[in-house]
């Protein structure tokens, strides 16, 4: 798996490793990081394929960590002589205190969370082009079935992404890892009005996965049913006390952003957490566990190995509503005498691993979604999702509604127009008052921090949040 | 490694020898360094070498495009081999096209000595770790600040090379500087982040590092006196100059955006070219020669150099969309404003004082913060949620609101936004203090 990149460099793990030791000598601990990547796109919009993209990225970092801070050198392409440079330069930045913390590490990776196989079955980009090609056809045609559809944008790329981890305390692990996507949107025009919705997945599994015809039809049937619902919708309303039925799957961004962001560690290592201090205290309603997963299956988010080399886990972050855990890397971990969870992420080889979730989702409670939604005299069913942010420090939360609709006396009623909901991250979940049993993970979903985007997932059950806690802003 | 303009040159031709009828080659590569520090001492030193080959092949209306970021000889022959291979096995792209030679001419020496986008001054790390150092014990000074997310200092030199068979060749140089600090205030357990920034071409042209440090916590203490105004419905807001950048001209930029309309997907559409949808005083334009400008660039991507300054909307009037080549073409429009996106973007001023626009508003919002991702281009419906400080008799009083929902249409509230006469260019894009009449605040 890494013998592209040690043929690139013209080096081997032994080489590799006592350059990566010498050029970290004073600091304690840190790595090589080394990628080579790969990537195919196309896509299709107006009944015409646009141009394919083939693209190639290779590059590494030296990282050293100095007492739970990082120097980090970055070089484009592997080349030894960058290489080399890097390592050289890296002594002559100056380092302040002697290391004081002791960096762990969290034992062996693990393996296997999707396939290590050639992501496009061995067939050339030549080759798989064409296919890709008929493939978005075949899904035009289907979608333009509907009259009203005027536009249909397809996207299709798949990726896969080598990487090589010298550490400078001589361990070395090796990941490969895989991307297919495919996205479906549509523009629906109906008696002057227009809509569009769209659905798409992008998960770490071979490209074979996105030539299911039920997947894919499931993508333009919910991608029309979603542009027809809005086509309907009414202006939303507005205020704080609508009781929230925020459905399964997707609903999750609302768990992402007033919670996920707040247990990342390195927020709690300078001490601007909304939720610092907070361990051991309840943040949510009884019957609320939030846990980060990055080990499951084929899910977006997984890895066998986080960007620091160390194993991925299940991580308890919020167990039946009191705060047990957080998200940490190698520094946050040793400044704050926690453990290595194995959530140190980096978008590229370009960027300082830090703190971030992988498959973050609230377990299964035990009501059933018609009796939660029977229970709501006055609220919002929010059904879909655009993006989300939570300012850390206040633990003010935001996200927007793309689909949703209004609850009268127990009933569903008319569909409303995107709204932004917002809250408090620290009281917001202590108004969860059910909790049901049909969790779903998202297959689509990336996330930003301090600049960079990863692939995450966002999964819940059907949940339902008590008037009171979330303002929502609508135009009636 | 060759020469960076060679390497694109070679590139070319080498496609044209494989049976490309057409390619073009666009080169970049960054030099760049940042520091951070926090409590007095480095929290980081950084330093990026990046670089890359973006490459494009056309063969009769074929086309495809990939890129690299090894630049060595035989990497690049490598992907120009890949592409137009992938290009003969394309299907056709009836809109596929590079600029016409009628519109290309040859990038001028003098303009880009004009646009003096090169600063010769250079700062070492232990230099720049000095200035966010200041930085920090200036935001630290201010009372109510008890800590800082972070404070950074970085700057880079950027050179870009492109080469089209079209005959275009054009290279420049840029380099970049800049300075930003996140302020932490607390009081009584309520701890409020914000942050102050600045950035230019020239080390010379950024505000003394304790400024933007006293800037950040002054901005981050004033949070601190919260209220809710407990109000809903329609106010009068006021939106700091950043702000109506955000809400008003982000927005609206990518509903001009050649692909958004070709796609059905922008509230305006092809035929709204040449009609007035916004009240008289609404001008938006594009300076793409702004000397020392953040976005100020000598050409376009496609080659073409196009006019120093457009006007997208005119008195209201929708006068231009953003138009690459193939969008363009889908649209049967010219693409010789050389616009695919905005180079330095703004909405011209007006008349009044930022305190004469707030002079008659009873209880309003100005606006200082926004959140979310709220707007649709498709039917301009905007969602955010926002927080600023409340106007109350014609004064912005020091009572913040942290939390509100701002909602409205973007074609509406550009029917009811004045802008004030203090418009800056402190960033590529900017836009003055607005006022918006009837928005729905909920908060």
């Amino acid at each position: 798996m890494s013998s592209k990149i040690l043929s690139a460099l013209n080096s081997d793990i032994t080489e590799l490793t006592r350059l990566t030791q010498n050029a970290l000598q004073g600091g304690n601990g840190g790595e090589l990081y080394l990628a080579d990547a790969w990537s195919f796109a196309i896509s299709m919009s107006l009944g015409i394929v646009t141009a394919p993209d083939i693209s190639f990225g290779a590059g590494g970092a030296l990282r050293r960590i100095n007492d739970a801070t990082a120097d980090m050198l970055t070089f484009a392409s592997l080349d030894p002589a960058y290489l080399k440079t890097a390592a050289k330069n890296m002594q002559g930045i100056s380092q302040g205190t002697a290391p004081s913390v002791k960096i762990a590490t969290a034992g062996t990776m693990g393996q296997g969370y999707y396939t290590d196989q050639d992501i496009l079955g061995g067939v050339k980009i030549y080759e798989f082009q064409p296919k890709a090609e008929a493939l978005m056809r075949e899904i035009d045609a289907y979608a333009r079935k509907d009259s009203r559809v005027t536009n249909v944008g397809i996207s299709l790329s798949v990726s896969s992404k080598d990487i090589l981890i010298v550490r400078a305390d001589g361990k070395h692990v090796v990941d490969k890892r895989p991307m297919s996507s495919l996205n479906v949107s549509v523009t629906l025009e109906d008696n002057g009005k227009k809509e569009n919705g769209g659905k798409g997945m992008a998960c770490p599994v071979s490209v074979d996965t996105l030539f299911n015809k039920a997947t894919w039809q499931k993508f333009v049937d919910h991608a029309i049913n979603h542009a027809h619902n809005n086509l309907t919708a009414i202006d939303a309303p507005s205020g704080d006390d609508f009781d929230l039925i925020v459905a399964n799957g997707w609903g999750g961004v609302i768990m992402h952003e007033a919670f996920g962001h707040g247990l990342e560690a390195d927020f709690h290592q300078k001490g601007i957490a909304a939720f610092q201090g907070m361990l051991g205290q309840r943040i949510a309603s009884k019957g609320v566990t939030i846990i980060d997963d990055g080990t499951i299956q084929n899910a977006r988010g997984s890895l066998n190995v986080d960007d620091e080399g160390n194993p991925t886990n299940r991580n308890i972050l919020v167990d039946d509503g009191i705060l047990v855990g957080l998200m940490t890397s190698e520094i946050s971990a040793a400044k704050l005498g926690m453990p290595v969870t194995g959530n140190a992420r980096r978008q590229g080889y370009a960027y300082q691993p830090i703190p971030r979730m992988t498959n973050t989702f609230i377990d299964n409670g035990n009501a059933s979604v018609e009796d939660l939604i029977a229970g709501v005299k006055k609220g919002i069913l929010v059904t879909e999702f655009g993006g989300g942010q939570v300012d850390i420090t206040s633990g003010t939360f935001e996200f927007n509604t793309t689909q949703a609709r209004l609850i009268q006396n127990g009933k569903l009623g008319a569909y409303i127009k995107g709204a932004s909901l917002c809250g408090q991250g620290k009281t917001a979940f202590q108004h969860i008052t059910g909790v049901a049993n049909d969790l779903e993970i998202s297959v689509t979903g990336s996330c930003g921090k301090d600049g960079q985007s990863l692939a995450v997932t966002v999964g819940q059950p059907t949940i339902a949040v008590g008037a009171g806690a979330i303002t929502v802003g609508g135009t009636a | 490694m060759s020469n960076k303009l060679d390497i694109c040159k070679k590139a070319v031709a080498l496609a044209l020898k494989l049976g490309a009828s057409d390619a073009s080659s666009s080169l970049g590569v960054t030099n760049a360094m940042g520091v951070s520090v926090f409590e007095g001492k480095s929290d980081g030193v950084e330093g990026n070498i990046d670089c890359g080959i973006s490459f494009t092949a056309h063969v009769g209306q074929k086309v495809a495009s990939g890129s690299t970021e090894n630049l060595t000889d035989d990497s690049v022959e490598s992907l120009v081999r890949t592409i137009v291979e992938a290009a003969k096995q394309a299907p056709e792209d009836p809109f596929a096209c590079v600029a016409d030679k009628s519109l290309i001419q040859p990038v001028s020496a003098d303009m880009i000595k004009y646009l003096d986008l090169v600063d010769s001054t250079e700062h070492t790390a232990d230099e720049m770790l000095q200035m966010a150092c200041e930085m920090e014990a200036a935001a630290r000074s201010i009372a109510g600040v008890a800590s800082i997310r972070s404070a950074d200092v970085s700057s880079s030199q950027y050179e870009h090379y492109l080469v089209i068979s079209n005959g275009f060749e054009g290279h420049y140089k840029t380099s970049s500087r800049s300075a930003v600090i996140q302020a932490m205030a607390e009081l009584n357990g309520e701890k409020v982040i914000n942050y102050d920034y600045d950035s230019a071409r020239h080390w010379s042209d950024i505000r003394p590092m304790a400024s933007i440090g006293i800037k950040s916590g002054e901005k981050a203490a004033a949070m601190l006196n919260q209220v809710s105004m407990g109000h809903k419905g329609v106010l009068p807001v006021v939106l700091d100059p950043k702000i109506s950048v955000k809400l008003l001209l982000g927005t609206l930029q990518s509903c001009l955006h050649g692909g958004n309309i070709v796609a059905k997907g922008s509230f305006i559409n092809k035929d709204d070219l040449g009609t007035k949808l916004f009240g008289d005083n609404i001008n938006l334009l594009d300076n793409r020669t702004k000397v020392r400008g953040l976005g100020s660039s000598p050409y376009a991507g496609s080659g073409i150099i196009g006019p120093e300054s457009v006007n997208l909307v005119k008195n209201g009037n929708v006068e231009n969309f953003l138009l690459g080549l193939r969008n363009a073409k889908q649209l049967g429009l010219s693409p010789k404003l050389g616009r695919p996106s905005l180079y330095n973007p703004y909405f011209e001023g007006g008349t009044l004082s930022p305190d004469d626009l707030i002079d008659n508003i009873k209880l309003g919002l100005y606006v200082t913060n926004v959140m979310g991702h709220g707007f649709k281009a498709i039917t301009g419906d905007i969602s955010y949620t926002v927080a600023g400080f409340v106007i109350r008799d014609g004064v912005i009083t020091g009572e913040y609101v942290k939390e509100a929902s701002l909602a409205g249409n973007l074609k509406d509230m550009l029917n009811e936004t004045t802008f004030a006469n203090d418009l800056k260019f402190n960033d590529s894009a900017n836009a003055a203090t607005a006022r918006i009449e009837g928005v729905s605040i909920v908060g």
